[in-house]
């Protein structure tokens, strides 16, 4: 095995080992140890990148509320292919040109627009925007919009870690890659339950719940953010 | 197209006044309290929930196993972004007789004390080499007893301050304390 493979592998071993050893949920935060990972590499380091990407997703809760929020009543394959296209699409353009850009955004405030966008997510799944406002925001843009956030958001983690720059590119699209590999594993479980959850008669009735649920969880990641940001301030 | 539920009005309003009203209960009474120390209700002290804000890095003892003293040089750098209020520890394993050169430096005044933990000292104790609040500091180290030596930095200003470190020595591993992890990093014989 070449210098470089030996150490792509001893880096992908470690990082396993980690995420085995740290096991909780962080909300958004790349862990200590995984950034002490990210500001020792040079070069590119692909494998590692996509896996601290997949975890971040699987990790990240406010990604999967939204998505859960943005599956809820999509019955058909085709759509859920369609809405979480236009998220990946939303998100991977501000992550690319946020990190490559060198945009910085706060990202308490961010993180609180994300949170919002789970209680956007929810009321608008229980007819809120027909019911209260009498008119329904396009649910393709809104998914659109609320993407390039969440694509900030993980920008500012990002950069949070100080890349080093040699390999920059190479790292930055491994960690997408793994963002993406890490949703499909997500969305696939998801959907599993909610086809299971579907089949159940008082699914209706559980779904408004479900719903109300969600938007709490929303409200709940705003104030934490925002409190986070006033404390940071 | 998705096919969302259609309730009524009334329900609907009712659903996210209950949401928005438990989401600020639950953030009040525990989040802020666990996560930040904010505790305007006094629930967080009551339920114990605080002392989640206030967990520090609390060192341990490192192991004990002999470790056979490094025979080359080392070179390392740290460099820390300290939050407003936060403290931060960096240390070199270092065996009796070794030593290091060091120089560091903060993008503004930080606290700091340079100390070392002698292996199978009781906890908490500490053998302090210098201490005080500066930009910056240098100099050279060598150990009279084996165990970890280094710094504590405490950011006590309200914006974040940047500190770097850069040293040589005959150490075998670092160990960061911060926000209760302990990382440690081991450098090649």
């Amino acid at each position: 095995m070449t210098r470089a493979g030996k150490s792509v592998a001893a880096l992908v071993f470690a990082a396993l080992v980690l995420a085995c050893l740290t096991g909780v949920l962080e909300a958004h935060g790349v862990s200590r140890r995984d950034a002490l990972f990210v500001r020792g590499v040079q070069g590119p380091a692909p494998v590692p990148f996509a896996y601290l990407g997949a975890k971040h997703m699987v990790t990240g809760y406010d990604h999967l509320l939204f998505l859960v929020g943005v599956i809820f009543f999509l019955h058909r394959l085709g759509d859920v292919v369609k809405y979480v296209s236009l998220f990946t699409l939303g998100h991977s353009i501000t992550l690319l040109a946020g990190v490559l850009g060198d945009i910085r955004a706060n990202s308490f405030i961010i993180d609180a627009i994300i949170g919002l966008s789970v209680v956007y997510k929810g009321f608008e799944n229980i007819g809120g925007f027909q019911r209260v406002f009498g008119v329904r925001p396009d649910p393709r843009l809104a998914v659109l919009a609320f993407g390039l956030f969440h694509g900030f958001g993980l920008a500012t983690k990002l950069q949070d870690l100080s890349l080093p720059p040699s390999g920059l590119v190479a790292n930055l699209l491994s960690f997408n890659v793994g963002v993406e590999l890490g949703q499909g594993l997500a969305l696939t479980g998801v959907l599993i339950a909610l086809s299971a959850w579907r089949t159940v008669p008082a699914f209706s009735r559980h779904a408004f719940a479900a719903n109300a649920a969600l938007m709490t969880g929303g409200f709940l990641l705003v104030g934490y953010q925002l409190a986070g940001y006033w404390v940071n301030r | 197209m998705s096919e969302p539920l259609l309730a009524s009005r009334p329900r609907i309003l009712k659903a996210t006044a209950v949401a928005l009203a438990v989401a600020t209960a639950l953030l009040f009474v525990a989040v802020l309290p666990a996560e930040y120390g904010i505790d305007p209700l006094g629930t967080g002290r009551m339920l114990g929930l605080t002392a989640l804000a206030g967990v520090s890095a609390s060192p341990e003892p490192a192991s004990t196993a002999p470790v056979p003293a490094p025979t080359s040089i080392k070179e390392d750098v740290y460099k820390v972004e300290l939050r407003p209020f936060e403290g931060v520890e960096y240390k070199y394993r270092l065996e009796t007789g070794a030593s290091l050169v060091y120089s560091w430096e903060a993008s503004a005044p930080v606290k700091f004390e340079f100390h070392g933990e002698p292996d199978g000292a009781p906890a908490k104790y500490f053998d302090s080499y210098a201490k005080g609040k500066d930009a910056g500091a240098r100099g050279g180290f060598t150990a009279q007893k084996p165990g970890i030596h280094g710094w504590f930095w405490e950011n006590t200003e309200a914006t974040r301050v940047t500190v770097t470190l850069r040293t040589a020595g005959f150490y075998s591993r670092s160990i960061e304390f911060r926000d209760g992890d302990k990382i440690e990093r081991k450098f090649d014989r």
